[in-house]
């Protein structure tokens, strides 16, 4: 088992979740990919989209 | 328990297909959630409860009763939640299995094979003789991991 540290943010996915989050409670509208991904499928559609991105990456390195 | 309210917007609709609903969605009382007007929070959505549930006890520093309870979990609830995260991170957060899609672990027999196979033989097509030998769909990750050991 690793053990992971839940903050500071340490994932893309979770970065990515902390800067809209981040926006919205200052009020700042929330534009582009990543936000249009979390408005359709929530935070679930951001982990996935990074970990299929990662999967990606992976594959050209192979 | 208490019932998800029906679904009346688009994300709702998506995550109840993908089940990824909260099925104690009413019991979120969270500030950030009872917020007015904003959309972005959803008590409905169970992966994002979980995350806020973790934060609220690691950055705000509450206590794992209460952001338990605040989110529509037990604190045994709670744990669970912190353990999956802990050990798989993000990806921990959904309750969905990911790797392998076959009943079976990776045998020593398998083990053998990939450690055996030339250098040079990319993950993709390890994984189809993978499947077509022993009948097991494994993620690449696990080939890889196995490669490495």
């Amino acid at each position: 088992m690793i053990a992971r540290s839940f903050w500071p943010a340490g994932e893309a996915a979770q970065e990515d979740y902390e800067q809209l989050r981040n926006a919205v409670l200052a009020g700042v509208p929330i534009v582009g990919t990543t936000a249009d991904r979390f408005r359709h499928g929530g935070l679930g559609d951001l982990i996935r989209q990074r970990d299929e991105r990662e999967d990606a990456i992976t594959e050209v390195q192979t | 328990m208490e019932t998800a309210p029906v679904p009346d917007n688009p994300r709702q609709r998506v995550l109840e297909a993908k089940g990824l609903i909260h099925a104690r969605a009413g019991l979120v009382t969270a500030s950030p959630f009872s917020r007015p007007g904003q959309t972005f929070f959803l008590a409905a959505d169970k992966v994002q409860v979980k995350y806020e549930m973790l934060r609220t006890h690691y950055v705000d520093g509450t206590n794992a009763t209460t952001a338990a309870s605040t989110h529509g979990y037990s604190r045994a609830g709670f744990y669970l939640v912190e353990g999956a995260f802990s050990e798989s991170g993000m990806i921990g957060l959904l309750d969905e299995r990911r790797g392998r899609k076959g009943p079976l672990r990776v045998t020593d027999e398998i083990v053998g094979f990939l450690q055996a196979a030339a250098t040079d033989r990319t993950t993709p097509s390890l994984v189809t003789e993978v499947a077509e030998r022993f009948g097991v769909t494994l993620h690449r990750r696990t080939i890889e991991r196995t490669r490495r050991r």
